[in-house]
Order: structure tokens, then C-alpha cells, then sequence
């Protein structure tokens, strides 16, 4: 028996999975997330899930053999800027680099339209302000060689200049600490000395990666959510145990691995939702079968499409939130503010949709919250994509009223001569089409044909627009998870013990295998120790290398795959993986014919495997899914620029097996699946709904 | 819209457009290798309809993509009838006489075929890190005509028919010494082939009518809301003059005149009176005054638009030929773009700036100047793994913000052209070349100050380490003796660039002894130089430092008007120091940071009268308006205008009583369509008043400040950066506030 209970706490809803080992049932729950104490909604839901299964929490705790959280915790620090009171110690003649941000800080992480309007444009409020910034006389140079040794009396005289202030958590981030680490350990020694258990962040413990600003913004951004995350977890550890946990504690991170709480690093758990959604996708597709995957993922505000090519999603080690870069592991997601709540509305002649969004108050106009600006949800509802009735599982009754009367207001009038239907055509067809430009930039512009690719559609509206969004691109089949909502928990669940460590290395060292197949191993060895730490016996332990290159004084890196090379092949390996990637991505008249590919960084990612919910295959049953059909209504689709009486099926009737043509329209609880003219919809042994697209569908 | 083309099918495309100049954007910057083009991304891209008009430009800097419609006219002028123009052909060119900007900045362009038929083109432009020439980086300081510059490509067919001519290649590498180079030539080609690429599939998949009227339609589009745009404007004139202060050889003030006439909804930008071209290279050729014109209306007025020609429709320029920004051929012009160049953007977007602030409801879109010039500066060197180094430092292009009329400016927020902003890191430097950093600090007191302060600039001091052999260095640039980043309503300039070499500064003998090292400019050792800032290659010794800090931005309002805690908080910020805050800010901060509310008062109150009594009527002292202020405002205000209408929160103007005010205590300024200055008293300074770094280290008094007070309460109105003699700014209202 047991049970592997999954949770993901969003900033809205806090999902909960628990998933029967022996059964392999899974029982899902939605509670509201308690941002005051996000332990409270964790603890509903909890108990939501116990009851589906017919027990208490404390008996689905007791017998649960592996539980993994992802938290919101993290980010509500960083986006809400209240964390610790933060002090950073640097180099002497280096404090204002964390204010200076490289002065892309200004623009960091913003679109082109965004960029434009410099006047809105500024840095983001200043986490540690100047006078809470320290300077150590200290000196490193580029290979490690101490210039200015760090004297104890210097040390201590930094130390106590912020602890005067009144700092509670102090990040140390001094010049070229990842070649030479002394300096920072040594003022990590002292702040214990002075002020024991006061949270320490050292740049060079987060990332050993050359970047002064980047390293330190990365140990500020920690040293400022480091006391709230640890306090939150310390609770949620403690409540857990009184609530008879026997299985460790895991916490997801933004790489789609988990890590006991006590071997969490705090920063690397922002964003770890979305992360969660790839690991569940990842998981589901090796029981599918299917290699080479579009994960797209719509919800209210936000589209996000990630990418697994041969199974493996790709990791970035720096990416940028709130306007700071921060160098941690994180799943590549690339993301545009496109959903069901993006705003239509006319500019002089034209029809744009977004960046604006009603979000979730006042909302799309249908909901009848106040809303007057017409939405996307509010066509899908206008073109009869939607059910009035049975949007959000029947919780929410839509006015197709209000919905005609925005669009015809703001969009049909102005535009469309007064023809409602048209301009919501309109507006579907713009916001599909530029969500395909979105999966258009992750796949060919990446060197990848979308044509090898499965597009699996989640997220309330991922499988209401996926089919308009796949239109052009190539893309042959769309599949819909059995649970296309709640997706997160269920990743939670099957995440694995995973560390990733990556370091700086001299150039050289790709002419030398032996000894950077050494360099490898050591931090192998390393990643292999803190996950060992974590129960993991040896040979559940599986280890990937990979390398960050470019051609010989280029500046832009090119990050390559090189799981086979080892020993004496690693140098030679790490070439022609290189060459090869690089060619895939900016085509052949980009290579030098003399230039040298160089090594700048290498990096592993070991994983742990743990326990993980295996999905049951289920009988196939007749082709037949008459038993589902539901009805019929009229549909306006605009392939056909028409009106047709379009079947409806329940989505919880289907069963594995069942085939229908479209256009169908299939009603799930909490999501819609549409099913354009001409492809064909089946159901999976997994309960999956595959959509094989006509071939050569038009744009 | 068109006949026949719909809103859905136009949206549909046009996204698909744009994210292709994105895209040839980002493969350019990944394949290119220069520090320049990547590390501040010096560079842009765009797609253009058959006969050159920009249809939409990618990411980074605005005047690199604004070229690409003279190099392209250029193309057809002289390559159209032979050797041709085909599918698969590509044509570089870095000619300043025929559309480039400087010779370092090359374009690179493809036409796009539809079977026979020419229907768009794409190209890239960007800075490579050498050109050739006497000179590493391109900049030559001795340079008195175009030969003694780098080599210089009239349009050159780099790409035949899809294959690279190679022996060009070879021929462009053998006239520079950077190897480097061939990675930006490439970056060029590959970010054009992702665009030809783009273009064929968008055009196969809606068809050759469908497209070319997307593009033409996007251009309409932003040409109509532009024209929008300035019909709820005021009519009127606006005139300001900047200052290059070097020609390359010597110290040489010139002046670049820039007066803006808006009627109904076209803009006449006109350079008459600018003064005439030089012998040095500090000149710009008609490429670089018409890309900077434009990105200065494209950032004011055009900054929820997409930036195409749809705004060179709506602007007129004018401008006589011979002068320092229309230098005519051989005039050398290699250092156009850190001078000429981003000192007319600045200039051109103050007048943009006082239009918009003489409208109530453009109020807040009006800014003070960004950082008004660029700088080159070179360090060479083998580094410590033997390789022949090119350093150019650049974090110059972490340059103050300007303020703007709600709030401070961006401290180190990036310079103005650029809207992707970016420095490299100390340790990214450090590593490639041979070079240690003592350090990179903000310049205290180098935001212009105002009641909301500019954004500070910083300086960075650098000194040899670890080369093999001697280094050298270079250092070019203006806006030493005049500060260029001007203040709005009132507001006082930001710093001007200093450059210091700290000679005999011992720093080898610290380094032996592993003794600490200076971290700030107060504790540099050494014998301080200041030096003049175009200084050809020249011997950078073991034991000397070089510092340099370059421009802030500049201010918005008086500065006695600033609340003093944000004061104190500048000064506990080390953004402002105790002395300004006294002098120019009129706040008392405590040793403990706290403000003096007492003496605060008083020393505002002291500044009030210390105005009323050192200031003269403005018409004393600049007598009457010159005679091209006469012509430009020979024509009175419109007939029968009537209504209100306010410039900032510091002048009213009432014209059916044709009257113009003091927003503040209502004195009378003059009639509603005079300048108004000329109803203030003025006060003429040193520019120093406005904070150190502000020309002072260099003895000349090339420029005075002219701040002007309301003669009713001494409210700083207007504070100008003059030259003794010669054209000065001009505000003249022909209407009130325009139609919407």
C-alpha cells in the first residue's frame, strides 16, 4: 500500500494529488491558497484528498511513501519585495555593480513594445540600498591569485558595520570568488562567530560562474527570501509531522528536481510551478511514448510553451525575475501575456489583442463581474466554443449577452461593420495565431521541426485554442491529458532528487581530456554526495553531462548535450556535439572555418530516482462514443467562416478507444477541447485525448 | 485599412513580421563576436519595402535600423543596372556618404524575391570592433579627410547568388588587424538568411498581394498615428542649440542648431545656423543627422508605436549642406556616431521635450536629456595567454537617465539609443584582457539636479595588469568642457565627462606587496592629469591609472523644489553629497542624514533672495531675439486663437488675453506666443554651479549656464546651457493645445 501525494501551492489555488501505488487511482483536490500562511490551504487540500479517498489526513499522511511540494512561498517574497533586511558585503571599488545591474537591470526581462516606452522604463526597487553595502579591502584576480589577502580585523570590521545597521540576512558576493572561495568562506566564518544564525548567502556557493553582478544578485535575492522560506518550511515540517508524515519533506525547484527541505536552497524554488507542469508532462509522455514534445500551457493571463527533445526538457542557469538575473537551474519556458483573459481592442484600424488582461477581476466581460472590455474567453463563449453553463465545472454561469455586448461595443462597431460573430472570429483567429508565433520561436527558430513533435495542450484554455495555435505550424497531433488542469500536483508527484552543478573553466581545458573528463567527475562526485545525502542508493543515481561553448571569442554560449562523453572521448565528444548544435541553430554560413570551438563551462545534472506514480493502462473499448455524445450546438468555426451544429461530447463518458471526427467540441470538467473540421479525435489507453490533425490543415 | 485587406489577416501577418526582425535581431547578436555589438548590443535590423522604406526594425539601437533605408536606395541607385540585383545576392556597405552612419557601422542587406519580382528587403546594421585605418576601433583623431579613415565600402555584393564571395571576404579581413571582425561580417549574413528565410515562408503562406499590403498598411498605420499624435499638439516653434566641443584635433565649440516648427500634423525639424564642418572627425554626414532625428521622434512621440518610416513621413528635415552635421565628402566622420550623432538626438529630443511640456495633457511624456554624448576608448594589448587584445571599454553605456517630469532619472540606466541597455562585466573584462579594475562606482553628484534629480553616470579607473609587452590606449569622444545632458523646466545638467590619468601611481609596488588598493577616485595615488579627451594612441604604463566618468542626466524642475528627504536620502545613497545638497538643493543634512528642517528653510529662503537680488531682466542681458529667431517667428500666433494652455506647472498662458504667467504667482511673462524667458530675470554662471564634473577640470569656459526666475517668486523657470555668442533657444506658442 501507499500513497505519493503531490501539491502545488499557486499564488490562487493550491492543487493536491495523491496517487494510490497499488491502484495507481488518483485523487485530486483544488483548495484556495492562504497567502497569509500558504501551510493553511496546503492543509484543506490536503484533507479534500484524504476524504475522495475515504480517509483522515492524518491516515493519508501516515502511509503516504514520498511527498513533494512546490510553493509559491519564494516567489510571494520576491513580488511583494517584503523579505529580510538585507546587507551584501563586495570588493572594495565594487558596491554599486549590484546597483549599476550592468544597467540592463532598466530593461531586464521586458518586450521590445515594453522597451520602447523609455520613460515608463526604470530599475527595480533596490533590494539592498547603498548604505547596507560593504566594502571588504580585498583582491582576487582572474585566476584565483590573491592580490590583496582579507584580513580577519578587515573581515570582522565589514561584518559588524552591518550587523550596527540592523541587518538580518547577509549575501557575500566578492570578485572572482568562484576561482578563489577563501575570502567569502572566511567572512561566512565571522558573521557565525558574531551573529550565529543569522542566514549567510556566498555567490560563489550558488553559482561558481564567472559575472560579478550576477553572482551577487543571485546571493542577495536568496539572502533576502532565505528567513521567511526557511521559517515557512521549518512549519510546514513540523505541522506535517504532527499529521503522522513519516516520508521526507521534498521541495520542487524551478529544474523540475525536488530536494529535502533541509538540502533546499531557497531561491531555487521560485517559479516552480510552471516547472512542475513540465515534469508532469515529462512523466505522462514516458508512459505515452512519445519523445520529442510541445508542452503549451494557457491559462488566464499568461501562454507558456516548453520543449522535451528526446525526452529531456533543457535547463537555463540564468534567468531574470523582477528585472535581476539570478544564476540558477530553471526549466526553459518561454512565455507571452496571451489568454483567456487578454483584452481585444482597436488602435486607429487595427484589432489587437493584449497585453492587457482582465485577469480575474473584473474579468472577462461574460462572467458579469464588471468587466466591459471584451476578452478572448468572451468570443470563445460568442462563437459557442464555450458552454455557458459548464465553464469552471459548472461553477461559474456565463452571460453570452454581456459577452456580445463588450465585442460589439469595442470591436464590432468600430471595425466589423457591427457583425459580433466576425469580430470574434477575429479576435480568436489573432490571439491563436500569435500563440503559434510563440511555438514557432521555441521550435524552428530553435533549430528544432515542430513536424517530429507531439503538442500536449494543458491549462484551462490550452485545449480550447490548441488546434487554432497548431494551425501552420506543422504540428500533427494534439494531445490533451486526462487531467489537463491541476497538471502541477501530479508533477510534484513524479519529480525525482536532482542536483545540477555547473562551473567556470579555463579555456584550455578542452585540449586536456584527461583532465577535464577529472573535472567532470569531481563535480559528479559532488552532485552525486547531496543526493546520496537524500536516501538514494547509488545505483538509482543517474548522471548527464553537459557543456556551455561558443566559437573562440564569441559572447553569446551555446549550451550542448553531451551525455556520452566521457574518458578520452569528452573533449572530442564535446566538439562535435557542439559544431552540430550550433550548425542546427544559425545554419552553416555561420561556422568559421578556422575558429576553435571553446569551453567556457561545464555542468552535470544528477538525478535520483524515487518512487513515482506509475499510470495504469486501461482496456480498450469500442471505437463507438456514442454513449458520451451529449448533444449538439451550433459552432461557429472559423476554418469555415460558418455556423455548424457541432456534436458535444462528455468528456467524462469517453472511453479508451472511442474515435469520432471533428468538429466536435468535447466538455471537460474545468476545460474544453475543441476538435477542428477534418481531424480525428481518439482516446488512449491512458485516457488521454488524441487529436490527429488533417494533414496540410491551412493556416 | 485597405479595401482588401482585413484587420484579422493584417494582425495575423504583421506579428509574424516583427518577430522576424526580432529573430534576425537575436541571431545576429549570437553569432557576432565584438564586444561592441554584443556587449552593448550596438546594433539593429529591419525589414524594408522594395523601394527601402522601413517596415519594422528589431531590438537595440534605433539609428542602427534607420540606415538601412538610404544604404538600400543607395544599393539600387548603383548596382541596380549592374552588376544586379538577385535572389540570394546580399550587399554590404559602410559608406557615410551614402547612408552609413561612421565607417565602423556597416549594413549588410538582401533584397527578398518573389520569383522575378523584388518585394522587400531585410538587413543588419552594426558596430564592428575595427574597420582598418590608421587607427584600432576606427576612430582616428588626426584624420583631416575620409582617406586616413578605415576602409570604406560603397555597396559591395558580399553574397552571390546564395554563396559568400570569399576573396571579398579575405580582402575586407586583410584591411583590418581584429580577426574578430570576420564573426560580425558573418553575424550579418546569417541574420539576413533568417530573414530571407522568414519572408519566404510568410510569404508563401499568404500569398505576395497579402504581404507587401501588410507592410505597406503597417507603415500607414503608425504614419496616421503620428499624425494624430501631433494634431492634439500645439503649433508653434522650439528651438535648441548643443554643443560639440571637439573636432578630433582641439578643443573647438561648435554649435548644432536645431529648430522644430509643428503645424497641424507635419513636423519641420530645421538645421539652419548650424555651424559649419571641421577638419577633425567629429562630424556627421546627412545618414547620421537624419537616423538620429528620426529616433529622437521615434522615442518622444512614437513610443507605443512600432518604429518604421511611418514616422519619417510625418517630418520634414532641413538642412543645409557643409555643416558639422552634414559634412560632405572627404570630411572625415569616423567618430559620428559618439558625437554628432547621439549630441543631435539629445538636442532634437529637448525640442520634442519643451513641445510636449506645452500641452497639459503631454505633460508627463516630456523628459530631460539622457546623457548627451558616447565615448571610444581603446585599450590594446596581448593578455596573459598571448593574444593580440582590442579592450573597448564600455561602461560608459552606463549613462544617466534623464529625469522626467514625475520622477528622478534612471541612475546608470543606459545610453538613450540603445533600448536594449547593457555593460560588460568587471569579470568578463578581466578575463580577455590584460587589464585590473580598481573600480566601477556611481559619480556622486552627476544627476542634474532638479526637483526630480537626473540619473547619475559613473567613472571607472583601469590599469595595466598582466600583459605581455606594453599597452596602449585610446580615448575619444566629446562633452567634456560642456556638459550635453540639459535640464527641462527649470532643471540643471548633469556631469560632463572627465578623463584623468594617474601617473607614477605606484600601483605595480602595491601589487608586489599585496598591500589593499584604492577603491575610490579621492584615494587614486598617483599624479592626476587631467587630459584632453581625443588622445591618439599613446603608452599606457605598469604604473598609471586611468579614470574616466562620462554624462548624467540631466534635471526637471528647480531644484529648490526637490522634498529635502528625498535630498537626504540621495546623500545617504552617495547620489548627492552634503556640499550640493547645501548649495544647489538648499537642504541642511545632519552629520546623522537627517534633514534640518530650521536651517533647510532658511537656506532656501537664502537662495530665494540671493535670485532676486544677482538676477537681471533676461532682456538686458540677451537684448533682443537674434535674426534667425526673427524669421522662424515671423508668423504670429494663429488668427483668433483663444484658450489656455501650460507649459509644466510653471507657465500659463491665457490666449485670448494673450498673456503668458507665472503658474505659480501669476507674474506677468509677456504675450502668450512671446518667449517667455524674455519676461524672467536671468542669472548667467559657470556651469559649476550645477555640481563638479561639469567642464570645470578643463579651465575653458566654453559654455555658461543661463538660469532664468520667474521675477515674481524666483521660481526656476528654465535653466539653459549657452554658448557666449550666437543662436539660443527659443519657445514660441502659435496655439494653444491641439485638437484630439
Amino acid at each position: 500500500m501507499g500513497y505519493i501525494t503531490g501539491l502545488d501551492i499557486g499564488g490562487t489555488f493550491t492543487d493536491v494529488s495523491a496517487v494510490s501505488v497499488e491502484t495507481g487511482a488518483i485523487y485530486t483536490a483544488k483548495a484556495r491558497s492562504t497567502p497569509w500562511d500558504l501551510v493553511e490551504g496546503l492543509v484543506e487540500g490536503l484533507g479534500l484528498v484524504a476524504e475522495q479517498a475515504g480517509l483522515t489526513t492524518e491516515e493519508l499522511l501516515a502511509d503516504t511513501v514520498k511527498f513533494a511540494h512546490g510553493t509559491t512561498q519564494t516567489s510571494n517574497v520576491i513580488f511583494t519585495w517584503v523579505g529580510a533586511k538585507t546587507g551584501l558585503i563586495t570588493t572594495r571599488g565594487f558596491a554599486d555593480e549590484i546597483l549599476i545591474m550592468r544597467a540592463r537591470g532598466r530593461v531586464a526581462g521586458l518586450g521590445l513594445a515594453d522597451r520602447r516606452k523609455l520613460r515608463e522604463t526604470q530599475k527595480p526597487p533596490q533590494i539592498v540600498p547603498r548604505h547596507l553595502i560593504a566594502e571588504a579591502a580585498e583582491r582576487i584576480d582572474h585566476r584565483g591569485r590573491v592580490l590583496t589577502g582579507l584580513t580577519r580585523e578587515e573581515a570582522t570590521r565589514v561584518v559588524t558595520e552591518l550587523l550596527d545597521k540592523g541587518v538580518e540576512s547577509i549575501a557575500v558576493s566578492l570578485l572572482w570568488a568562484q576561482e578563489n572561495s577563501a575570502h567569502e568562506l572566511l567572512i561566512k566564518e565571522i558573521i557565525n562567530e558574531l551573529a550565529p544564525g543569522m542566514h549567510v548567502s556566498l555567490g560563489h556557493e550558488l553559482a561558481r560562474v564567472a559575472g560579478e553582478y550576477e553572482r551577487a544578485s543571485t546571493a542577495v535575492i536568496n539572502a533576502f527570501v532565505a528567513p521567511t522560506v526557511e521559517h515557512y518550511l521549518d512549519r510546514l515540517v513540523g505541522r506535517m509531522t504532527d499529521l503522522k508524515l513519516q516520508a521526507p519533506l521534498l521541495v520542487l525547484q524551478a529544474s523540475g528536481g525536488v530536494n529535502s527541505a533541509e538540502e533546499t536552497v531557497p531561491i531555487k524554488t521560485i517559479e516552480s510551478g510552471p516547472a512542475a507542469g513540465m515534469v508532469g508532462v515529462k512523466a505522462l509522455m514516458d508512459n505515452v511514448g512519445y519523445d520529442n514534445v510541445i508542452a503549451t500551457d494557457v491559462g488566464g493571463t499568461t501562454f507558456k510553451v516548453g520543449l522535451l527533445v528526446n525526452g529531456q526538457w533543457s535547463v537555463t542557469q540564468e534567468t531574470i525575475i523582477n528585472q535581476y538575473s539570478l544564476l540558477i537551474p530553471m526549466i526553459d519556458l518561454v512565455s507571452i501575456g496571451a489568454g483567456g483573459g487578454s483584452i481585444a481592442w482597436v488602435d486607429d484600424t487595427r484589432l489587437r489583442i493584449g497585453p492587457l488582461s482582465a485577469g480575474g477581476d473584473p474579468g472577462p466581460a461574460c462572467y458579469g463581474w464588471g468587466g466591459t472590455q471584451p476578452t478572448v474567453t468572451d468570443a470563445d463563449l460568442v462563437l459557442g466554443f464555450l458552454n455557458p453553463d459548464r465553464f469552471l465545472a459548472g461553477r461559474l454561469s456565463l452571460s453570452r449577452e454581456k459577452a456580445e455586448a463588450a465585442i460589439k461595443e469595442q470591436v464590432a462597431d468600430r471595425l466589423f461593420g457591427g457583425d459580433v460573430v466576425k469580430a470574434a472570429a477575429g479576435i480568436r483567429h489573432i490571439v491563436d495565431s500569435q500563440m503559434g508565433d510563440l511555438v514557432r520561436k521555441a521550435t524552428i527558430e530553435r533549430g528544432h521541426d515542430p513536424r517530429g513533435f507531439v503538442l500536449v495542450a494543458y491549462g484551462g484554455a490550452g485545449p480550447l485554442h490548441a488546434s487554432g495555435y497548431s494551425r501552420g505550424i506543422g504540428v500533427k497531433t494534439i494531445l490533451v491529458p486526462q487531467a489537463a488542469t491541476g497538471f502541477s500536483a501530479y508533477g510534484a508527484a513524479a519529480s525525482d532528487i536532482q542536483h545540477s552543478i555547473h562551473r567556470s573553466v579555463r579555456a584550455d581545458l578542452l585540449d586536456d581530456p584527461a583532465a577535464l573528463d577529472r573535472a567532470y567527475l569531481d563535480i559528479e562526485e559532488e552532485a552525486r554526495a547531496l543526493v546520496e545525502k537524500q536516501n538514494v542508493s547509488r545505483s538509482d543515481i543517474s548522471s548527464s553531462r553537459w557543456a556551455e561553448m561558443r566559437y573562440e571569442r564569441q559572447l553569446h554560449d551555446v549550451r550542448v548535450d553531451a551525455k556520452d562523453a566521457v574518458g578520452e572521448q569528452v573533449s572530442a565528444g564535446l566538439r562535435e556535439a557542439f559544431i552540430e548544435r550550433y550548425e542546427a541553430l544559425y545554419g552553416s554560413s555561420a561556422t568559421l572555418p578556422n575558429a576553435s570551438p571553446q569551453l567556457l563551462r561545464i555542468g552535470v545534472d544528477v538525478v535520483g530516482a524515487i518512487t513515482k506514480p506509475t499510470v495504469h493502462e486501461l482496456e480498450l473499448e469500442g471505437e463507438d462514443a456514442g454513449a458520451a455524445r451529449s448533444g449538439t450546438r451550433q459552432v461557429f468555426w472559423p476554418e469555415l467562416m460558418e455556423w455548424a451544429e457541432t456534436p458535444i461530447y462528455d468528456g467524462t463518458l469517453l472511453r479508451p478507444g472511442n474515435v469520432f471526427a471533428g468538429a466536435a467540441i468535447i466538455e471537460q470538467p474545468g476545460t474544453t477541447i475543441v476538435v477542428p473540421p477534418g481531424a480525428t479525435s481518439t482516446v488512449d489507453r491512458f485516457g488521454n485525448n488524441v487529436i490527429h490533425l488533417a494533414v496540410g490543415g491551412s493556416k | 485599412m485597405s479595401e482588401n485587406l482585413d484587420p484579422v489577416t493584417f494582425e495575423v501577418i504583421w506579428h509574424r513580421l516583427l518577430d522576424t526582425t526580432e529573430e534576425m535581431g537575436i541571431k545576429y547578436m549570437r553569432t557576432s563576436g565584438s564586444p561592441i555589438l554584443v556587449g552593448a548590443y550596438d546594433a539593429s535590423t529591419g525589414i524594408c519595402l522594395p523601394d527601402g522604406q522601413l517596415v519594422a526594425m528589431g531590438p537595440y539601437i534605433t539609428t542602427q535600423a534607420h540606415v538601412l533605408r538610404l544604404i538600400i536606395d543607395s544599393v539600387i541607385k548603383k548596382r541596380q543596372a549592374a552588376p544586379g540585383l538577385g535572389p540570394g545576392d546580399m550587399y554590404i556597405c559602410n559608406d557615410p556618404y551614402l547612408g552609413a552612419t561612421h565607417q565602423p557601422d556597416v549594413a549588410t542587406v538582401a533584397p527578398f524575391f518573389v520569383g522575378d519580382q523584388l518585394s522587400a528587403w531585410v538587413g543588419s546594421s552594426g558596430h564592428w570592433l575595427d574597420i582598418g585605418g590608421s587607427e584600432p576601433g576606427g576612430f582616428n583623431m588626426n584624420a583631416t579627410s575620409v582617406f586616413d579613415e578605415g576602409l570604406r565600402l560603397p555597396p559591395t555584393r558580399i553574397v552571390e547568388n546564395g554563396s559568400v564571395r570569399e576573396d571579398l571576404v579575405e580582402l575586407i579581413m586583410s584591411q583590418v588587424r581584429e580577426p574578430l571582425v570576420e564573426l560580425d561580417l558573418r553575424g550579418q549574413i546569417v541574420s539576413n538568411e533568417a530573414g530571407i528565410q522568414r519572408l519566404t515562408e510568410i510569404f508563401d503562406d499568404y500569398g505576395s498581394d497579402a504581404v507587401t499590403a501588410v507592410m505597406k498598411e503597417g507603415i500607414s498605420h503608425v504614419e496616421r498615428r503620428l499624425r494624430a499624435r501631433l494634431r492634439s499638439l500645439p503649433d508653434g516653434v522650439w528651438r535648441e542649440v548643443q554643443f560639440l566641443d571637439h573636432d578630433g584635433h582641439k578643443p573647438n565649440l561648435r554649435r548644432i542648431v536645431c529648430t522644430i516648427t509643428k503645424r497641424g500634423d507635419r513636423l519641420s525639424i530645421d538645421f539652419t545656423g548650424t555651424d559649419p564642418q571641421v577638419e577633425g572627425f567629429a562630424n556627421a554626414a546627412y545618414g547620421g543627422l537624419r537616423a538620429s532625428t528620426l529616433s529622437a521622434v521615434c522615442i518622444l512621440l512614437g513610443y507605443d508605436l512600432t518604429w518604421n518610416d511611418g514616422i519619417a513621413r510625418c517630418v520634414d528635415i532641413v538642412a543645409p549642406p557643409g555643416t558639422a552635421m552634414t559634412a560632405e565628402y572627404p570630411t572625415p566622420v569616423s567618430m559620428a556616431t559618439i558625437s554628432a550623432i547621439i549630441v543631435n538626438l539629445n538636442l532634437v529630443f529637448a525640442a520634442l521635450s519643451k513641445m510636449l511640456l506645452s500641452s497639459p495633457k503631454h505633460h508627463d511624456e516630456a523628459m530631460a536629456n539622457w546623457c548627451g554624448t558616447s565615448l571610444g576608448v581603446s585599450m590594446l594589448g596581448y593578455n596573459d595567454r598571448g593574444l593580440m587584445t582590442v579592450a573597448p571599454e564600455s561602461s560608459h553605456f552606463a549613462a544617466g537617465g534623464g529625469a522626467r517630469t514625475y520622477a528622478d532619472g534612471v541612475d546608470t540606466g543606459g545610453i538613450i539609443i540603445n533600448t536594449t541597455a547593457n555593460i560588460p562585466s568587471i569579470e568578463q573584462t578581466e578575463a580577455e584582457y590584460p587589464l585590473l579594475y580598481l573600480f566601477r562606482r556611481q559619480l556622486r553628484d552627476s544627476g542634474g539636479p532638479g526637483k526630480y534629480r537626473g540619473g547619475m553616470s559613473a567613472g571607472v579607473a583601469i590599469a595595466p595588469y598582466g600583459a605581455m609587452g606594453d599597452m596602449h590606449t585610446t580615448f575619444a569622444g566629446v562633452g567634456a568642457d560642456t556638459p550635453n545632458a540639459f535640464g527641462l523646466g527649470g532643471g540643471l545638467p548633469g556631469a560632463a565627462v572627465r578623463f584623468v590619468r594617474y601617473v607614477d601611481s605606484g600601483l605595480p609596488d602595491l601589487l608586489a606587496a599585496g598591500a589593499e588598493l584604492p577603491g575610490s577616485e579621492e584615494t587614486l595615488p598617483g599624479d592626476a592629469r587631467v587630459t584632453g579627451i581625443n588622445r591618439a594612441l599613446a603608452l599606457f604604463e605598469t604604473d598609471t591609472i586611468e579614470y574616466h566618468n562620462w554624462q548624467g542626466g540631466g534635471g526637471y524642475g528647480d531644484p529648490i523644489e526637490r522634498s529635502a528627504d528625498r535630498v537626504a536620502a540621495d546623500v545617504l545613497a552617495q547620489a548627492v553629497s552634503v556640499r550640493v545638497a547645501l548649495d544647489v538643493y538648499g537642504v541642511v543634512v545632519t552629520d546623522g542624514g537627517e534633514v534640518d528642517v530650521e536651517a533647510t528653510a532658511a537656506a532656501r529662503d537664502a537662495i530665494v533672495s540671493g535670485r532676486l537680488a544677482t538676477a537681471k531682466p533676461a532682456r538686458d542681458v540677451l537684448g533682443r531675439p537674434d535674426p534667425i529667431l526673427d524669421a522662424a517667428t515671423g508668423e504670429p500666433r494663429v488668427a483668433g486663437a483663444t484658450g489656455r494652455s501650460s507649459y509644466g506647472d510653471l507657465v500659463d498662458f491665457d490666449f485670448a488675453a494673450n498673456e503668458a504667467r507665472c503658474a505659480r504667482c501669476s507674474w506677468n511673462l509677456g504675450s502668450a506666443d512671446a518667449d517667455f524667458k524674455y519676461g524672467c530675470l536671468v542669472e548667467v554662471s559657470p556651469v559649476a554651479v550645477a555640481g563638479p564634473a561639469r567642464g570645470q577640470d578643463y579651465g575653458r569656459d566654453a559654455v555658461m549656464l543661463r538660469r532664468f526666475y520667474c521675477p515674481g517668486c524666483a521660481r526656476q523657470i528654465e535653466a539653459e546651457v549657452a554658448a557666449p555668442e550666437g543662436p539660443h533657444a527659443l519657445f514660441h506658442l502659435r496655439s494653444p493645445a491641439g485638437q484630439d
